[in-house]
């Protein structure tokens, strides 16, 4: 049922507090998911950027060759995360993280932890909040203190 | 009475002896299964290196796995129960993954902690940093900015440079970090074994775990496994080999006991012929296990076929016991004629131990011994192993046919010698090309799946075994510094399209100097504060965020430089399989994938003047090999054969029945050859060891059918039955659906027969006179 909740495009916005950076992040742009396996993250700021990934790999800004995404924990464990709750692949998700799921359809809260130690070396958290098909909210929280809060509007 | 007792005694303390000796085989033998073993171990190094490295190579070690059917969750799941139940194999695999971090599993600490000597960085000015930081600022700002943990204990990206020979540019495709096909409908794994792709009981084991653990993982899904790789090409083979064997072996003993029953009428000389063979192959393989490390395959193989000569012995010795004649007098009678036969094929073999070759020397070792033992059993165990026994069956009516048969061929001897010159045309009009020398005209290996292993090859990004670039060198030091001048030729031919992908031991290690360069170059840790400081400025990064940094290049500028002996585990593996000590020399492999133009590879590493580089095309290097092992051997066959006339001329005491005997014999052996050679694409190794076969079935038959006063009562129909028995056994395996043993089986009983009808043709005739008196 999720799996139908994004269509085409949706705005968000994002606050990033990172250990290493004196000030947030504060990210917007749109987020485009296209089945089976794409995540299109165009950035307006900080700066303007398209990020895509497409299966496993990662491109920046249109460039040809990308780069593994698994060289950044985070984005596997965001990517892994949308995939498998997009694509209605929730056992897929299941196999990553553990899940806990709360609420009800109205209101709805999934808490994903990760089960695999190289992911938990760069994520202890990711909380998905949403009502009925639509996602609302994603929670990022990483071992070292950083966090991610991102909100994505109609 | 008491002779039986004796008999019953002799033949325990027999069965005795030869369970001893098959428990002493067993117990010291090391068998190297392989069809490289027997390549000579000479030659020049890269030869050498070339067979030592497809032996024990990473590329033979591969096992390539492929799951498809189902859906991709499915097959992903499936992948990953597969490494998680093969991983705790650490004593039959080297490595099970299903991805790329897999790969490089055991291998990121050590990586991390080398960082800065295995990246290829020594800028280190306030620019080269700045870039640096501009990027891992966006990389914050990016969706990824979440691991800035990470990012910044290594600004500079040193770890990631460090991994990239690991992160296998030619590897598979993947999808979160596990690989899958081209088209997405495989989830794809390897398994790397710690034994030679070559060793087939490893090997069978390693595939054994394999299946079972998929049965194990795959259970109730509609998932189907498929292996590939030089393993499962081995045990492929073998398996083939075995199977076929078995069904004709049987089929075998069923008609070759036939012609004996018709012959003896009698189940204890039948089981009494199986002794001589028995006793020489057994004590042959004891022998040569006891004089050698290590027993190649082949050699037990060949060997076995040398010997099988042995086979006739007791017909021989059986069929001259006179009506009420005990077989011990038979033997007396046969003694001389035997032991002349087996003394000139002994000595003739023996050319073989005084080779320079280490597989011609364990074969001459294990025919001598073999054919020694053969006879002596024949001549003294058979005997009194039936003492009682006496023949029932009357053969007078073949025996007079054996005689108008070989009445009626030495009527045909011109027709003999104009086949035999037809023969030495056939052979002087296609000169050299009677030889195939290729591996492959030898392997039984299924062409279906040689031809899914270079497909699923491609698909890994394996590399192929086809061909590759050899670097020798005086030291690991000076080799890994001439690969790496490589590299900048290999990054342009990969760029090109030449070859996809290439693999050497200098991206692994690099060079003590290359290291000390880099370690030079890493500033002290005042000045990089300070030039990171100017670097950072107008970013907003916390200082405190780059002291892990900074510690880490504090401690790399003192870090002791990497030496093979200081690698892990994985990483020494890796370098085995690519730097190899061959006879106090080093040599290192370019391993590559997906070579498309060979001769621009060729024509690259000529160009590019590195010393002992050399590009090299594994089937012409093998062929070569094959050329030498089978030149040496053709060389040492015939001075067998001349120095076999020898022995037979001084036993003889006439040059002219040794002349009789021998040329008869070599007319059978060239007429074998052109018939092969116009029925079949060449001459292998293989048909050469079944012609010296023949050399030795036809001395027995020329001896017993030539009058040369050596035997007193002959038996005319002695060497036809040892040749119907060759012929049928042989005969039969010429019908298998495996080349290697269709061709042996087709040249010993062609050859067999030739030489019966050369040998008889040219017998000496006192018969005729005999039966006209």
């Amino acid at each position: 049922m999720l799996a139908h909740g994004v269509n085409g495009k949706v705005r968000f916005t994002e606050v990033n507090h990172l250990a290493s950076l004196r000030r947030p992040v504060r990210a917007h742009g749109t987020l485009q998911y296209i089945k089976p396996a794409t995540l299109i993250m165009t950035q307006s700021a900080p700066r303007k950027a398209v990020y895509r990934i497409v299966g496993n790999r990662l491109f920046v800004n249109g460039v040809h060759r990308g780069v593994p995404v698994t060289r950044y924990p985070g984005v596997v464990a965001i990517v892994s995360g949308f995939e498998g709750l997009l694509s209605g692949n929730y056992a897929l998700l299941a196999h990553d993280f553990t899940t806990h799921l709360t609420g009800d359809r109205k209101a709805w809260h999934l808490l994903l932890r990760p089960r695999l130690t190289s992911l938990k070396r760069a994520l202890s958290s990711v909380a998905i909040s949403g009502r009925g098909p639509r996602l609302v909210e994603i929670e990022t929280r990483a071992p070292n203190g950083d966090t991610s809060d991102m909100h994505i509007l109609r | 009475m008491n002779t039986r007792a004796l008999a019953v005694g002799l033949t325990l303390s027999w069965l005795a002896v030869m369970a001893v000796l098959a428990a002493v085989i067993v117990k010291t033998g090391s068998f190297g299964g392989s069809l490289t073993a027997f390549l000579p171990s000479s030659g020049n190094t890269v030869q050498r290196a070339l067979v030592q490295g497809l032996h024990k190579g990473e590329a033979s070690r591969v096992l390539m796995l492929a799951i498809q059917g189902g859906n991709a969750r499915e097959r992903l799941k499936v992948s990953r129960a597969l490494v998680r139940l093969l991983r705790p194999h650490k004593a039959v695999f080297a490595l099970v993954a299903n991805g790329g971090h897999g790969a490089a599993r055991g291998v990121e600490g050590f990586l991390s902690r080398h960082r800065y000597l295995l990246a290829p960085r020594t800028a280190w000015t306030v620019s080269a940093l700045r870039a640096d930081l501009r990027r891992d600022l966006a990389i914050l700002e990016s969706p990824a900015g979440l691991t800035s943990g990470e990012i910044m204990a290594d600004p500079t990206g040193a770890l990631m440079a460090a991994a990239q020979p690991w992160m296998g540019a030619g590897g598979p495709r993947s999808r979160h970090g596990e690989w899958e096909s081209r088209n997405g409908r495989q989830a794809l794994l390897l398994a790397e074994t710690h034994r030679s792709g070559f060793s087939v009981t490893p090997q069978r084991q390693a595939l054994h775990l394999i299946h079972a653990a998929f049965a194990q993982a795959a259970r109730d899904t509609p998932l189907t496994l498929t292996t590939a790789g030089t393993g499962v090409v081995t045990v492929a083979a073998n398996d083939r080999v075995a199977a076929s064997a078995k069904v004709l072996t049987l089929i075998d003993l069923v008609l070759v006991a036939g012609i004996l029953f018709f012959v003896y009428r009698s189940v204890p000389p039948m089981a009494a012929s199986l002794v001589p063979l028995t006793t020489g192959a057994l004590v042959a393989t004891a022998v040569t296990t006891l004089v050698f490390a290590r027993l190649a395959i082949t050699t037990l193989g060949f060997g076995t076929m040398l010997i099988g000569v042995a086979m006739d012995y007791p017909t021989y010795v059986l069929l001259h016991m006179g009506p009420g004649e005990s077989a011990g007098t038979a033997a007396r009678r046969v003694a001389r004629a035997l032991g002349l036969a087996m003394v000139a094929m002994v000595i003739g073999f023996s050319t073989m131990i005084v080779s320079r070759l280490a597989g011609l020397v364990q074969l001459g070792v294990f025919a001598c011994a073999g054919l020694v033992a053969s006879a002596l059993a024949a001549r003294y165990l058979l005997p009194s192993m039936m003492p009682a026994w006496r023949p029932s069956a009357d053969l007078r009516a073949w025996d007079r046919r054996a005689t108008r048969m070989m009445v009626l061929l030495r009527r045909a001897r011109l027709a003999s010698l104009a086949v035999a010159f037809a023969a030495l045309g056939v052979l002087a009009y296609r000169g050299h090309d009677v030889w195939d020398d290729h591996l492959s005209a030898l392997s039984p290996a299924p062409h279906s799946l040689m031809v899914r292993t270079g497909r699923m090859a491609a698909e890994f990004g394996v590399p192929g075994l086809s061909s590759l670039v050899v670097v020798s060198a005086a030291s690991t030091e000076q080799a890994l510094a001439r690969s790496a001048a490589l590299i900048p030729i290999l990054e342009k031919l990969r760029k090109r399209g030449v070859v996809t992908g290439y693999q050497l031991a200098a991206r692994y290690l690099p060079t003590l100097a290359v290291q000390r360069r880099r370690q030079q170059a890493l500033p002290t840790n005042a000045v990089l504060q300070r030039r990171l400081h100017a670097a950072a400025a107008r970013m907003p990064f916390r200082a405190r965020a780059f002291q892990p940094f900074l510690a880490a290049v504090a401690q790399a500028r003192h870090e002791a430089l990497l030496r093979p002996s200081d690698l892990p585990a994985p990483v020494r593996a890796r370098l085995n399989g690519l730097l190899m000590r061959v006879h106090g020399r080093v040599v290192a492999f370019v391993h590559l994938s997906g070579v498309r133009e060979p001769r621009r590879l060729y024509a690259a590493i000529r160009a590019s003047h590195v010393p002992g580089a050399h590009f090299v095309v594994v089937k012409h290097v093998i062929g070569g090999l094959m050329a030498r092992y089978r030149a040496a051997l053709l060389n040492h066959s015939i001075a067998a054969a001349l120095l076999m006339a020898l022995v037979v001329a001084i036993g003889l005491r006439s040059v002219r029945e040794a002349l009789r005997l021998v040329l008869p014999m070599a007319a059978a052996i060239l007429t074998t050859c052109a018939i092969l050679i116009l029925t079949g694409p060449g001459l292998t190794l293989l048909n050469l060891v079944a012609l010296l076969l023949i050399a030795g079935l036809g001395m027995g038959y020329a001896l017993f059918l030539g009058d040369h006063g050596l035997i007193a009562h002959r038996r005319p129909l002695a060497p036809w039955i040892c040749a119907a028995t060759t012929i049928t056994g042989f005969g039969v395996m010429a019908f298998a659906p495996v080349a290697m043993l269709r061709e042996v089986g087709l040249t010993v009983s062609v050859g067999a027969l030739l030489a019966l009808i050369f040998t008889a043709a040219w017998s000496s005739g006192r018969e005729r006179r005999a039966e006209g008196a």
